[in-house]
């Protein structure tokens, strides 16, 4: 019977994998899971092989001895390396004449002399090494960039948004503590039912702003409508829902509610809300 | 790449070999690098690791670099002309980072971890020398990877 493989499990098979290598049972076990996981497994690899990677760089840099590239050349001069990476010795190179080696490219068995094989392969490799390592700092780097950015991009934003906030509650003040605002207050018609509110009308700017407290959070199809009544004539003045905290800040259509209105009421509709009321006022408030 | 030599082996002759080893083989097998599946410094950190772990073996050489360890003994540093000190100042900030999330593990994960990572010493070496089961060293090694990746992860991510 196959044995089952949890995460945990699987991640110490990597590790042991990567650091020191797997034998016997545990390596079949490794391939098999690895296989059986495809991409996923793969990617948890390669991501603790970064891991360990990063370790590298807990060691204090140190700048290689001035002589290592030197000692490269001379290493790929004995050598006699090839572009295919095989070490290749014997003859070939070297001894032709100038006008020939200019004829012969890099590729080619025989043409300059071996310590330009060497120089160009080490400056070639010195090259790569340093493109790779560079390449990978600036993505470092670049993350860390963004994600800086992305830090004070949402700083900014939330900046932004206690700005506003700042500055509706600058509004809603100047209209409550207008001394040309009419205030209004909204009692619930039955004395079992919870609710209240307040509602503020600037006669001169047309804002008018409605406070709602206690109230019982409705279900998604229900809003709480607002009513401007003159005489018999309900009219609409928009709707609301209030917060978990039973509690809502309107600001009303400008106009729809008229300083002359005889009383103003709230009542539970269906979503989106009625021309007309068809249940009754739950908040009533009287001029 | 050469500190890491130099603390695995700590010996500026046999890093220098080493260092030699790795450069060729970047140049022999620098067409199977794979962006895809790790960064640049990764694949040539794990590379130079696994040579310098080789070749500390074949000399038996693991006792001086206990030593070293226990006794947290730093490599001579080397003087390079024309070192930028831009980039001396990022790789020494890299190094800081990586550092204190290498200190901030429970001490016997970054004990296991730096035995595995930096002695090459195997899971079992590890629960033989430090007289623990195989079990707990590797929980241990996996535990102190994890909580290496999440330190890590901001600055590991590109």
């Amino acid at each position: 019977m196959e044995r089952r493989v949890d995460d945990e499990r699987f991640r110490e098979l990597c590790a042991e994998h990567l650091l020191s290598g797997l034998e016997g049972p545990d390596r079949d076990l490794f391939r098999r899971e690895l296989l059986r996981r495809g991409s996923d497994g793969q990617a948890e690899l390669d991501r603790l092989r970064e891991v360990l990677g990063s370790l590298a760089a807990s060691v204090a840099p140190v700048p290689p001895p001035e002589g290592l590239k030197g000692r490269v050349m001379a290493r790929l001069d004995r050598e006699d390396l090839g572009d295919d990476g095989e070490t290749r010795t014997g003859g070939g190179r070297g001894g032709g004449s100038p006008a020939r080696d200019a004829e012969i490219g890099p590729r080619g068995s025989a043409g300059l002399p071996p310590w330009a094989w060497a120089a160009a392969s080490v400056a070639a490799a010195a090259v790569a090494a340093f493109f790779l390592v560079r390449n990978a700092e600036l993505r470092d780097s670049l993350a860390e960039t963004r994600t800086a950015l992305e830090r004070t991009r949402a700083e900014a934003a939330t900046a932004d948004s206690l700005k506003r906030e700042l500055e509706r509650m600058r509004g809603d003040l100047a209209t409550v503590a207008s001394p040309r605002s009419l205030a209004l207050s909204l009692d619930a018609t039955r004395e079992d039912m919870a609710g209240r509110a307040r509602v503020f009308v600037d006669p001169q700017s047309g804002k008018a702003l409605l406070f709602a407290y206690d109230m019982e959070i409705l279900p998604p199809d229900s809003v709480y409508q607002l009513w401007s009544i003159r005489g018999d004539t309900p009219r609409s003045a928009g709707t609301f829902q209030v917060g978990r905290d039973g509690r809502a800040r309107v600001e009303v259509e400008p106009g729809s509610l008229v300083t002359e209105a005889d009383a103003i009421a709230v009542t539970v509709e269906p979503a989106p809300g009625r021309d007309a009321p068809s249940t009754q006022p739950i908040l009533v408030g009287s001029s | 790449m050469f500190g890491l030599l130099l603390r695995i082996l700590g010996d500026e002759d046999r890093a220098d070999e080493v260092a030699q080893d790795v450069y060729l083989q970047v140049w022999r097998t620098a067409d199977r690098f794979d962006p895809e599946r790790g960064t640049a410094l990764t694949w040539l950190a794990m590379m130079a690791r696994s040579r310098a772990v080789d070749r500390a073996r074949s000399d038996g050489s693991y006792g001086e670099a206990l030593e070293r360890l226990e006794t947290g003994g730093t490599p001579r540093s080397h003087g390079r002309s024309g070192e930028d000190p831009e980039e001396t100042a990022l790789r020494s900030e890299r190094s800081r980072k990586v550092r204190e999330a290498l200190e901030s593990l429970p001490g016997e994960q970054q004990d296991a971890v730096e035995l595995a990572f930096f002695r090459g010493m195997t899971h079992r070496e590890i629960a033989d020398a430090t007289e623990t089961p195989l079990g707990t060293v590797k929980s241990r090694i996996r535990a102190g990877l994890s909580k290496l990746e999440e330190a890590l992860d901001p600055k590991l991510r590109a």
